[in-house]
């Protein structure tokens, strides 16, 4: 058999398994914590224990833990995430909205912090040991260090008058044309957007700034050198190509992690996204919105993962097995 | 320096090339724009919705027979009302020709069927409404404009309890209460929602924003706002820097820590109430309790709470925004309900020292105090984020007198599970820091601390035959004064027993612009019980 799809194949099945285990792993997790959904929702001022149970039993929640699992498990075969125990709606509506809303501010806030990071780096390792190089990787180190929600808050001081100080549009902007529209979405995301790339940006940087180091001290940069190649075809044919394996690693495992990380720049923003819903759901025990919501968060750290193997595959031929 | 330079920096680059042009608010009009910080919205259902926030959007989109001005009832959807000899049977004179948003009749019909749908399923999907049908049998319509509410026995409550009931559209929900009525908790009541009372709700986005409209049809007298849109805040500095920037005209439940910078924005005016939310420190109140007995018996309560000094803990708690309170009715209900003779012990350490030394607590080579041969030394139980303050305050009162305390905090689940339980038994917990609100009429604030709420929403354990009975004599008891009497007994009994030590009542604490005016405060975060927080408002210049 071709090796190369033998290593897709494989790798298709180590993530399908990840995958399963950490549905399941989920389902198990909230039904160990103390409280459930049924001891918030039923405590209105006539509730009695009857009816306690008949919402147990409506939520299915009386069962044992082994039927509940198969009866989720055979839900989830068929594409269906349930419904919100907190307002009755479906789970994949909830989800979706919420994912809807804390996509585009993350990918912008990367995008830019991928950008950014990979210029700094690959200028800090080209002009290493200089002033430059210094000044790149302490602001780099810097923003690495800082907190998330903190450096929120300060640009929220520092540019509330500028920038909105929360939301994700203007309400009250009347009738927006499509244009007037996205300009308020881009100008309220700017924000969020540029905490999750500030928060990023070092990594990014330093990484890059690492692995350019190495690649520019191999022999065939020197041969390259030797030829007479300027040094930005030196950058970017010899030495950027190889130090991209790392880099792209680093920027697949972020992608997965960074959606589910955000819950504090939503809370400092009041971004109606993924991270606020998975909180509210947490605090309400409501195990389906839980339960989807994990499963999203689980299926993107390992679809990211499984790309990022994807193009090492392609990145570097020697990769066999 | 350096830091904050690089971020300025950073910012300046990125918001050149995301930002194509500043947002052209319509700030013009009459939309009142609202921001609020930490209300989540459980669900918009009137039967399943049980947060101050979804229950005032209520209480400006349904119509209700009653409402409150101020603490007192006076009309609404029904414009008079008057009660039979025998005090069993109310009729309610409802505004005639009156029409819901969508255009079709607001009638008796509705009500009847809001009324008798809630006694139908009360065991059930309406558990949520039904309380506020205790004591009454049945509904119905001699014509349009008339309902008859027939009561088992006098209820000196009604009212108040008609006055939190929603009368809903049967057109609209009809369909839900087939068969089982499960449909009833299942139903979304998504924007726009037919609507009947002063606004109707025309856009609801989850976690970010509520619109309510003026409602061309209401009965009653309209707003002077076009529409009022609340925005959703999570955290609140975002919310006051929003208010200074011009982003939204009232910011409700301002933190207590920027007030007096708000107050000194000439451009602003904050109002500060004192809220109906009270805040305890509980004792599990339950005779079987294994462990730490001694905390059952009232001396000990009575020495930890003189131990406990009130208006430092306030004023610390609070940042100097709160009132102490001697019982769990606090003044701001009004209607006289808080028993002015009722008084915790005042502030005074060697006193509760002398008082636990008296009973042969001795205390121990660490300073700890020793009851029946183990240390005084308790786990305290709290929602985590919200009371360390209260906890560190108490903690270091009761040092001095020989008991130690340890923090145990997590989320609002847990802690009802862990104060219950196990198994709703009231086994596991020694104290706890609670907060309840009390409603306008005191009932359900008494209640809460009933035989019949063990199990539910009593968090002490607490049951005591004789304050029950009164309980439900308050209930009947037509009489004012003597209804007065009665709760005044019931606080002076929960004063001996102490299953709650009454700490404070924090403050409302609400900021608008002066270019507004007509706001009317209420002891609610948002007003759930009238229609008047946005009835008068208007731009002022």
């Amino acid at each position: 058999m071709n090796r190369g799809l033998d290593l897709v194949l494989r790798r298709t099945a180590v993530a399908l398994i990840t995958i399963f285990c950490a549905i399941s792993l989920n389902f198990l997790l909230f039904r160990v914590v103390p409280g459930d959904a049924v001891s918030n929702l039923a405590r209105v001022p006539n509730s009695t224990v009857a009816q306690q149970q008949a919402l147990r039993h409506e939520f299915g929640l009386d069962r044992s833990i082994g039927v509940q699992y198969v009866a989720y498990l055979r839900e989830l075969a068929h594409g269906n995430l349930g419904r919100s125990f907190a307002n009755g709606q479906p789970v994949s509506k909830n989800l979706g909205e919420a994912l809807g809303n804390t996509l585009p501010m993350v990918l912008l806030g990367t995008v830019v912090a991928i950008l950014a990071g990979i210029a700094t780096g690959v200028l800090g390792a080209v002009r290493r040991g200089t002033r430059t190089d210094r000044a790149l990787t302490v602001s780099s180190l810097t923003v690495y260090a800082l907190p998330a929600q903190w450096v929120g808050l300060l640009l929220l001081f520092l540019l509330g008058g500028v920038f909105p100080s929360g939301g994700r549009v203007d309400e009250f902007l009347i009738e927006p044309s499509p244009w007037q529209h996205t300009v308020d979405v881009l100008w309220h995301m700017t924000l969020p957007s540029l905490v999750v790339g500030l928060t990023l940006f070092g990594q990014y940087a330093l990484l890059t700034r690492t692995a350019m180091l190495e690649t520019l001290a191999e022999d065939y940069v020197l041969t390259a050198r030797a030829k007479g190649l300027s040094t930005l075809r030196i950058v970017r044919h010899h030495a950027l190509r190889n130090a991209m394996l790392p880099i792209s690693t680093l920027i697949a495992l972020s992608l997965g992690s960074v959606v589910g990380g955000v819950v504090l720049i939503e809370t400092v923003f009041s971004w109606p996204g993924i991270g606020r819903a998975i909180y509210s759901a947490v605090t309400s025990r409501d195990y389906p919105m839980l339960q989807g919501a994990f499963l999203v968060l689980t299926v993107v750290v390992v679809v990211c993962n499984y790309v990022s193997d994807l193009i090492y595959l392609r990145l570097d031929p020697r990769i066999t097995v | 320096m350096l830091r904050k330079m690089l971020i300025v920096a950073a910012v300046a680059t990125v918001a050149g090339t995301t930002a194509c042009g500043a947002s052209s608010t319509a700030s013009g009009g009459q939309t009142l724009r609202v921001g609020i910080t930490d209300s989540p919205i459980d669900s918009l259902n009137p039967f399943v919705a049980q947060y101050v926030l979804p229950l005032s959007v209520m209480r400006n989109v349904y119509p209700y027979l009653v409402g409150y001005k101020g603490e007192h009832v006076g009309p609404d959807f029904a414009s008079s009302w008057e009660t039979s000899k025998d005090g069993t049977t109310m009729t309610f004179h409802l505004h005639p020709g009156a029409k819901w948003s969508d255009g079709q009749p607001l009638t008796s019909a509705d009500a009847v069927w809001t009324i008798q749908t809630t006694l139908k399923f009360a065991k059930s999907s309406t558990a949520g409404l039904a309380f506020l049908l205790n004591g009454v049998t049945s509904a119905s319509a001699p014509d349009d404009h008339t309902l008859v509410i027939k009561l088992a026995a006098p209820l000196s409550t009604a009212i108040a309890q008609f006055a939190m009931l929603p009368i809903l559209p049967q057109h609209v929900y009809a369909s839900a209460a087939a068969g089982d009525g499960s449909g009833l908790r299942r139903f979304a009541n998504s924007a726009p929602v037919v609507s009947g009372g002063p606004f109707a709700l025309s856009e609801y986005r989850k976690d970010e924003f509520l619109l309510l409209k003026r409602n061309a049809n209401y009965y009653g007298q309209r707003p002077k706002v076009d529409a009022v849109g609340i925005r959703l805040y999570s955290s609140g500095d975002a919310m006051v820097s929003a208010l200074r920037n011009n982003e939204i005209d009232q910011a409700k439940v301002v933190p207590a820590t920027v007030v007096d910078k708000l107050k000194g924005d000439g451009k602003l005016r904050v109002s500060k109430v004192p809220s109906a939310d009270v805040f305890v420190l509980g004792f599990n109140s339950n005779s079987a309790k294994p462990e730490h007995r001694e905390l059952l018996d009232p001396r000990v309560r009575k020495a930890i709470a003189s131990a406990i000094n009130r208006p430092q803990l306030t004023a610390t708690a609070t940042v100097g925004t709160g009132t102490v309170i001697d019982t769990l009715l606090p003044p701001s209900i009004g209607g006289g309900w808080t028993a002015t003779g009722v008084k915790l012990p005042a502030f005074d350490a060697d006193g509760a020292n002398r008082q636990l030394d008296a009973l042969g607590f001795k205390r121990g080579a660490d300073g700890v105090r020793i009851a029946s041969g183990h240390p005084m030394s308790y786990k305290v139980r709290f929602v985590a984020g919200e009371r360390e303050r209260q906890f560190e305050s108490i903690r270091n009162d009761l040092g001095r007198i020989g008991v130690k305390l340890e923090a145990a905090p997590s989320d609002a689940s847990s802690f009802v599970s862990a104060v219950h339980g196990p198994n709703d038994k009231y086994l596991d917990t020694d104290l706890f820091l609670n907060n309840w609100m009390s409603l306008y009429d005191p009932t359900l604030q008494l209640s809460v601390l009933s035989c019949g709420q063990l199990g539910n929403l009593n968090d002490a354990g607490y049951c005591n035959k004789t304050y029950d009975g009164l309980l439900q004599r308050q209930a009947t008891e037509l009489d004012p004064a003597k209804r007065k009497a009665i709760v005044d007994q019931m606080q002076q009994i929960l004063n001996d027993d102490l299953p709650w030590i009454p700490l404070y009542a924090r403050a409302i604490l609400d900021a608008h612009a002066s270019t507004w005016d007509g706001f009317v405060t209420s002891p609610y975060t948002t007003d759930f019980l009238s229609t008047n927080a946005f009835a008068g408002v208007q731009r002022s210049g």
